[in-house]
């Protein structure tokens, strides 16, 4: 009998949940304390070179455009909202405004990096220009390269949506993708933190 | 019967699906797919370099290196897993497309060929990761001969300068990317879900692509003989800025740590996931293996701490490659920063390297002793304690590296702190065996040979950790007589140790006890013989990392090289007793504290969670009314009427005498099935018959936890 009940089952036994906890909620969590650490070990390459070595911030002929990433800061901001817009939305069954809400989010990655690239090319220096151009490159980078695996991440996520995967019972694809946009943006306030404005 | 049964939203075939005839075969995700997709991604990668290059202006628009770097070293390996299938779901589900499903896990592998395909079920990636490691760990024994050939000798023998170096850094990388770690990682991949009482791990396809990663980086690291230059050589640490001004074969460790790194984050993210939310009804934290609690501790660990080292690779790459100032004094870098944040990685990798070899060791000379683990609550918490001051500890690597001299004193007190916890492990395993009834078969030879060769590790560690005396034996053969008894005979040790007592587990037959026995035994002897002299010469000061000495130490040097031999020969002994023999006792031979004996050891995995329980309360909660009536529970969700009908009665501490694991687990026949008595319920073999179970009972009951005789007693007479 037990062995009928196995057959009918296909696929592996249903686990049982021992955490109140999503496991993909909690997998994302974990991957981003892994990504936290990530920034750390190029926060410690900041340190040393701006507290320990006294590189002077910004080297003298070099000076960063603090306004307009100030504006870029603003945009990437804004599109952490809308995207808990889109949550919210897929929440209470409003579909519409989850497709609105991950486009605008889309678009509003779309545009911080495009005016991060147009900056590199305008800023006036080299990562190969000193200890300065390193780390303002290598943060300001690698956190770019978060914004992009953020945007194919959303536009993952919105392709789905126009699809209508995702449903008020299943926004999980929603909810782990925000996760990682918040972190993204969290994460560029303490780069223009460190790196811009102090 | 089975076609009536709705199917469900994500349906799951059984068995793996074939290959269709005719060229769509080339679509199929396999090898055959993995031949045209490697040379397309490599050739996007050169675009992609060439197109960058001529946008910026930069000449000359080919150039060799990037090339090599992005297109070999970060495209291709990419194509190598979009081809064999790694991402074949994923990628479907990102762009909505009806998921495929896959052969997932509880299918395993029918054949030997699924072994080579993206498998997703825990036991085969288990098995991949245990077969790929023992290949590179061959590979890199091989390296080992090759130095030691080299040093057998005062003077040059066989290889000049740049060779020698670049051998003990393909060797020691080796070891540690693609051995130590990912050994571990595979034992803990088949075992800890059984353990838990868990299907399989959280994310089976992650885990699938977090196994596929390490064949790319080991490669890699072999592939860097290959290049002009040969392989790197500035050692497994890659010390910059001695390893920015290397030849190419940098680049390749540089990316080989990467592709390893990013393989154990994945998988240690996946432990702390199962571990988390995929526990058996009952399984309470406090309840678990011990080996579960070292594999969740070393989780913690690699996922905090590998980054660093994926940024300090990282920063040699770009200093390498973009000509950045990390660590160039000229433009205003801080070349001791790579050390800082290379051992703030590298410092708990000796713990990740170490930590689930703690755990297989109180596993195996638990069950071999027939005794609950000594101080279970203090040996979980120890790895804690480690796992916090494993990460306070990382500039007592580089006491003489001219780093502020205010750090040296605190890194000591706390490098010294780690002894505490430690301690606590290694008196925890000796009053463990204290009256146990040990078995000495060959897991347990190597889990004590473990427990008193990483006591010599230990105390060389203290010594090493006393500022005065590393300043006298720094990059001395001190050092490698250390690390080598930390790591061959503490990790290495306890590999073996899991690898021969879950052998039965997962093979479904027995290894050659004999030549198991004999492998230990010489391997103990060559390892001593050939690691302890280097303490002696290592005291009187022959540096490590050169490839020629001063002749006062050639004779320990023949002595050493002559015993690494040996030593080398006798892993022949190892993949001999590999050789299977068939054993009707099969799995069941094994006794186990922790896996019931019942669960199935290859194709379908089955759900043990109650069976699971009434283990673990054995040998974690003597004091057992709760857990008992938690598994009580776990019983009557699964409906199993027999079970409570046959319960003993309220506040009885032991379990039930027919083996509730068969039952639970819906092994037809299980009792008759070997003809003779039985196992116990708890997994223990029968052969010495009910009274020595009831012997172990008393000693539960009375000695180790409070003292309750009247009951004890009575339970025995009734």
């Amino acid at each position: 009998m037990a062995v009928h009940a196995e057959a009918a089952h296909h696929g592996p036994p249903v686990a049982h949940q021992s955490s109140r906890v999503n496991a993909s909620v909690l997998g994302m969590f974990l991957f981003i304390a892994s990504e936290v650490m990530l920034f750390g070990s190029f926060f410690t390459a900041y340190f040393f070179v701006r507290v320990v070595n006294h590189v002077q911030w910004p080297t003298p002929p070099f000076h960063l455009p603090i306004f307009v990433a100030g504006i870029n800061t603003a945009i990437l901001v804004t599109s952490s909202f809308t995207m808990h817009w889109s949550l919210q939305s897929i929440k209470r069954g409003n579909r519409a405004g989850l497709q609105a809400g991950l486009l605008l989010t889309f678009l509003m990655g779309l545009v911080f990096l495009l005016t991060q690239a147009r900056e590199y090319s305008r800023v006036g220096f080299a990562p190969h220009d000193g200890a300065f151009g390193t780390i303002f490159y290598c943060l300001t980078g690698l956190h770019g390269a978060h914004v992009f695996v953020g945007l194919s991440i959303l536009l993952f996520m919105t392709i789905r949506a126009f699809r209508g995967h995702f449903s008020p019972e299943n926004h999980h694809g929603v909810e782990i993708g925000g996760i990682y946009w918040h972190f993204v943006d969290v994460m560029w306030i303490v780069v223009y933190t460190t790196v811009y404005i102090i | 019967m089975t076609a009536t049964v709705a199917s469900h939203e994500t349906h799951v075939e059984h068995g793996p699906r074939r290959p269709p005839a005719g060229w769509r075969r080339l679509l199929f995700p396999g090898f055959l797919r993995t031949a045209w997709m490697v040379p397309l991604f490599f050739g996007i990668g050169c675009g992609i370099v060439v197109l960058c290059r001529w946008w910026g202006g930069w000449h000359p628009i080919w150039f060799g290196e990037i090339i090599v770097l992005v297109a070999a070293l970060i495209a291709a390996p990419v194509g190598f897993l979009a081809g064999i299938g790694a991402f074949d779901y994923w990628a479907r589900y990102a762009i909505g497309a009806p998921t495929v499903p896959e052969d997932h896990s509880g299918h395993g592998a029918y054949s030997w060929r699924d072994y080579f395909r993206v498998n997703t079920d825990h036991k085969v990636i288990g098995m991949q990761y245990l077969a790929t490691t023992i290949f590179f760990f061959l590979a890199a024994g091989m390296l080992a001969m090759l130095v030691r050939a080299e040093l057998a000798k005062p003077g040059m023998q066989f290889f000049n300068n740049q060779t020698y170096n670049g051998l003990f850094s393909v060797h020691a990388s080796l070891m540690i990317f693609l051995f130590v770690i990912p050994a571990f990682a595979g034992l803990a991949n088949f075992v800890v879900p059984l353990m838990l009482g868990a299907p399989d791990m959280a994310f089976p396809r992650l885990n699938a692509l977090s196994y596929w990663l390490l064949p790319i980086a080991g490669t890699m690291m072999l592939c860097s003989f290959l290049v002009p230059g040969g392989a790197f050589a500035a050692g497994w640490t890659g010390y910059a800025p001695l390893s920015v001004h290397q030849p190419m074969g940098t680049i390749f460790f540089n990316m080989g740590v990467q592709w390893a790194g990013a393989s154990s984050i994945m998988t240690a993210l996946n432990f702390l996931v199962t571990i988390i939310t995929m526990r058996a009804p009952g399984m309470t934290f406090w309840r678990m293996p011990l080996l579960v609690w070292a594999n969740f501790t070393t989780s913690l660990l690699v996922v905090i701490a590998t980054p660093f080292i994926a940024g300090s690779q990282f920063f040699v790459m770009f200093d390498r490659v973009m000509h950045t100032s990390f660590f160039e004094t000229a433009g205003g870098g801080y070349p001791l920063g790579y050390q800082h944040i290379f051992w703030f990685y590298s410092h708990p990798a000796v713990y990740i390297m170490m930590l689930p070899g703690f755990g297989i060791a109180s596993e195996v000379i638990s069950v071999m002793s027939r005794k609950p683990i000594f101080g279970y609550r203090l040996m979980a918490l120890s790895l804690l304690a480690i796992l916090v001051l494993g990460f306070s500890v990382w500039a007592h690597h580089m006491f003489v590296s001219g780093m502020a001299p205010w750090l040296r004193v605190p890194m000591m007190v706390t490098t010294l702190l780690i002894a505490v916890p430690t301690g606590i492990k290694v008196f925890s395993w000796l009053a463990t065996l204290w009256e146990g009834k040990i078995a000495f078969n060959t897991p347990m030879l190597w889990a004590v040979g473990f427990v008193s060769m990483f006591v010599i590790g230990g105390l060389s560690g203290i010594y090493l950790g006393a500022v005065p005396i590393d300043i006298h034996v720094s990059d001395t053969y001190f050092i490698v007589a250390h690390i080598h008894y930390v790591l061959f005979g503490g990790s290495l040790f306890t590999i073996f140790a899991g690898i021969y007592y879950w052998f039965p587990k997962m093979t479904g037959r027995m290894y050659n006890e004999r030549l198991g026995k004999l492998h230990f035994w010489l391997t103990f002897i060559g390892f001593n013989a050939t690691f302890f002299p280097m303490h002696l010469i290592g005291v009187q000061g022959m540096p490590r990392r050169v490839s020629d000495y001063d002749p006062v130490f050639a004779n320990w040097n023949l002595f050493i090289s002559v015993a690494s031999f040996f030593l080398g020969a006798s892993t022949i002994v190892f993949l001999r007793s590999r050789r299977r023999r068939r054993s009707s006792t099969s799995t069941r031979s094994r006794r186990s504290s922790a896996i019931p004996t019942s669960t199935a050891s290859r194709g379908r995995s089955t759900r043990c969670s109650a069976a699971v329980l009434a283990n673990r309360c054995r040998w974690t909660d003597a004091r057992s009314r709760r857990c008992q009536r938690d598994r009580h529970r776990a019983e009557a969700d699964r409906g199993d009427r027999a079970a409570q009908g046959r319960r003993r009665p309220a506040g009885h501490r032991y379990l039930p005498r027919q083996p509730a694991a068969a039952r639970l687990c819906g092994v037809p026949g299980h009792a008759s099935r070997s003809g003779g008595p039985a196992p116990g319920p708890d997994g223990f073999d029968t052969a010495r018959g009910r009274n020595s179970r009831r012997r172990l009972r008393g000693r539960i009951g009375s000695r180790h936890r409070r003292p309750r005789r009247g009951r004890t007693a009575g339970a025995a007479g009734r």
